[in-house]
């Protein structure tokens, strides 16, 4: 395992920034699937139906793994923390049985 | 001798379909495809940061740029059924009105015909019937023409509905995007690298040119992958601005109001964490470092004035039936200034209509300040329209500029303005620019309080590309407008109302802020302006005492006369629509301020009566 490098505010808004995202593709994915087609003819409405259908899943689709990320990094940001915590914690407790 | 009677035309053969909705449709799609093209571009942003190194953030970077691939092949094919969309609603409503036109044909035709039939029928054997005959064979001709048309509107209307099916089939996932000529190729990138494009540094002018040289899937790329952009640049048609702004406002709105409604907006997320032992010293610095992330509420709260303020029904006082006048969304940028926003309605069409008039607002105007301030534009609008409603009127409520807030007012400096003036002279030269050439529009600009003073610094630092400069409540046009002169050619009006401390802010020869003000008395003689009479029935009693904190006789003032000029029935709205709809002959004038050696500034509109105006804004059911 390399060096690595940790800004816990970097890690919050990041996470932050993808969950925005995951509400514009979640909210832009609705607003596809509640799109009226009624405006069209009937001998296309059917094929307008079926497109926005499958783009909304497609929309949908992208908004999970975009909520994904924002959970994952999530998960990073409080491992991270965790870490630190848990090794602070232990420093302070063998300081105190040594003093 | 028999006459032969065409056959009655079948009925016309049923068209559905509501082009209107067709168009809501495509905006819709639009929307969504502005947030897949926008997902796209920051995703890659994203990807790394300078903060997080090592192997996790190297797996980050992999899994984001991966979620995010398709991203802009999504947009590229919503933003294709955009464009076939629109392509489809106008033929749509062309085979519509075919259809209209076919039905009255036809039915003219069989009363027509019914008419000939009558009539021989009641001929006698013996009659002369080559007129008749004349008639039957006209009839003749008429149906065929009549039939041949029903047949190319259906025609039409299966190509219509063909040329939209191949498009949905083209963009029907991401492998037939990707699997189409040129697929995936984004024609914003080639549109946005052209001269004259918005951010390139280019004029007004530059920019209107560019967008005239677009072709429609440049302009609709543009739209969809830089609505931000689009939006909010000067040059461009208020119509495009409007679309662009609206997808905008549609996608903050809806996903802003989930985040609060899921708790997840920064200031709550901030308590959530808050909670969390593991983070609560984490936070507590990031606190002192002042590091935690930027409050989106306010975004929030910017987006809800703007949608809040788009609802506002405003019905022209003129027209007969009574028609509702739609708002325009000209510019929308809710993180503008730190998150005060930006944010310009229109009523009426800036680029087409006879008069337009830019309203500038003072001191703490903000993005939400819109949902109320909007009436501003309204009152304006009706009052131009009732002074002459043979002319086509627009006006604006802008919140274009960081304005500061009143209690700064009686020190306040010129900072602000000078910047906010530069932005308004250059949107002024963006609604110039959008006109059809050879086509001016009678412009005026409105400051109200410290708008005026950044309308003064527009005209002097920036030449302002007005007809007319109005002032109202105006402490001064900035320094460098010792004289109406000063600014650079349009006429100037001011209409200070007597009871209105802020007016009374301007110096008067020696009395006044002088270096510690915004210049000089603009409603004083001998400043150049014109002054117009701007009372209120309603305005303070001359007896009132006041110490507002500002400088100087205030007494006989109050600070709700600085804000009474837009009111319905008042002097100054009366005044103002005159000006703004070029009426100038029937403006009423009043005398202007003096400084005589013996005492301070002396204003005869304060002895003066104010007469009522009449009530002109039309209230529908809010």
């Amino acid at each position: 395992m390399g060096d690595y490098t940790v800004d816990y505010a970097t890690l919050m808004e990041s996470a932050r920034f993808w969950r925005e995202e995951n509400a514009r593709l979640t909210t832009a994915s609705g607003r596809l699937a509640d799109a009226s087609t009624s405006g069209f003819g009937s001998g296309v409405s059917g094929d307008v139906a079926a497109f926005v259908t499958t783009w909304s899943t497609t929309v949908s689709t992208t908004a999970s793994a975009v909520e994904e990320i924002a959970q994952n990094v999530d998960d990073a940001h409080a491992a991270y923390l965790g870490a630190d915590f848990e090794a602070q914690l232990a420093f302070e407790a063998w300081l105190e049985e040594a003093s | 001798m028999s006459i032969t009677i065409p056959a009655d035309v079948p009925i016309i053969p049923w068209l559905s379909g509501s082009p209107e909705q067709v168009v809501a449709f495509a905006d819709d799609l639009l929307s969504v495809s502005a947030t897949l093209d926008d997902l796209d571009t920051t995703a890659d942003a994203n990807a790394t940061y300078d903060g997080w190194e090592g192997a996790a953030a190297d797996s980050y970077g992999t899994y984001v740029r991966a979620a995010a691939e398709n991203a802009q092949t999504s947009s590229l094919a919503l933003r294709a059924v955009v464009q076939a969309s629109d392509t489809y609603a106008t033929e749509l409503q062309r085979l519509l009105d075919e259809r209209e036109r076919l039905v009255d044909a036809r039915t003219t035709f069989n009363a027509d015909c019914d008419s000939l039939r009558a009539s021989v029928d009641a001929a006698a054997p013996e009659d002369d019937l080559t007129e008749l005959e004349a008639v039957a064979s006209e009839l003749a001709t008429r149906r065929t023409t009549i039939v041949d048309d029903i047949a190319t509107m259906e025609t039409d209307t299966t190509a219509n509905e063909d040329d939209l099916r191949s498009v949905l089939t083209a963009n029907a996932s991401v492998a037939a995007v990707l699997a189409a000529p040129g697929g995936g190729i984004d024609p914003a990138d080639t549109a946005m690298g052209l001269p004259g494009a918005p951010g390139s540094g280019g004029s007004a002018e530059d920019v209107a040119a560019w967008w005239a040289a677009l072709t429609p899937e440049q302009r609709y790329a543009v739209l969809a992958a830089h609505p931000e952009v689009i939006g909010s640049a000067d040059g461009l048609p208020a119509e495009v601005r409007d679309e662009a702004n609206r997808a905008l406002l549609t996608a903050d709105l809806e996903a802003l109001e989930l985040l609060e409604e899921q708790g997840m907006l920064p200031s709550d997320l901030r308590k959530t964490l808050e909670n969390a032992q593991a983070a609560h010293e984490a936070l507590e610095l990031l606190e002192e470092q002042g590091m935690l992330p930027s409050d989106l509420r306010k975004t929030l709260e910017n987006a809800q004035a703007a949608h809040e303020a788009l609802g506002n029904v405003v019905v022209d006082p003129v027209s007969d039936p009574p028609v509702e006048v739609p708002p325009l969304l000209h510019l929308y940028d809710p993180n503008a200034f730190d998150g005060e926003g930006a944010v310009a309605i229109a009523y009426g069409n800036p680029d087409t209509a006879d008069n337009v008039a830019t309203i500038v607002p003072g001191t703490t105007v903000k993005g939400t300040s819109i949902a109320s301030d909007v009436r501003n534009a309204e009152n304006l609008y009706t009052s131009a329209r009732v002074s002459d409603p043979s002319a086509t009127t627009a006006t604006i409520l802008w919140i274009g500029y960081d304005s500061p807030e009143f209690t700064d007012l009686s020190v306040a400096s010129e900072s602000m303005a000078i910047a906010g003036g530069e932005r308004l002279a250059d949107y002024v030269d963006g609604l110039n620019a959008a006109r059809a050439e050879g086509d001016p529009a009678h412009m005026s600009v409105v400051g109200h309080s410290y708008g005026s003073t950044t309308v003064g610094r527009a005209a002097t630092d920036h030449g302002l590309d007005v007809d007319d400069i109005i002032a109202i409540g105006s402490p001064g046009l900035g320094d460098e407008a010792q004289s109406a002169d000063d600014l650079g050619g349009p006429e100037v009006w001011v209409g200070n109302a007597s009871r209105d401390p802020v007016a009374r802010l301007g110096d008067n020869g020696w009395v006044g802020l002088g270096a510690d003000g915004l210049g000089r008395d603009p409603a004083e003689q001998g400043y150049g302006a014109t002054r117009f009479e701007a009372e209120d029935v309603n305005r303070a009693d001359e007896s009132e005492s006041a110490d507002w904190g500002f400088t100087g006789n205030m007494n006989g003032t109050s600070l709700d006369d600085h804000s009474r000029y837009f009111n319905d029935g008042t002097e100054s709205l009366h005044n103002m629509g005159r000006i703004v709809a070029g009426d100038d002959g029937d403006v009423g004038t009043a005398e202007g301020t003096h400084d005589p050696w013996y005492s301070g500034p002396v204003d005869p509109e304060f002895d003066r009566d104010p007469q009522a105006q009449p009530s002109i804004v039309v209230e529908p059911d809010r």
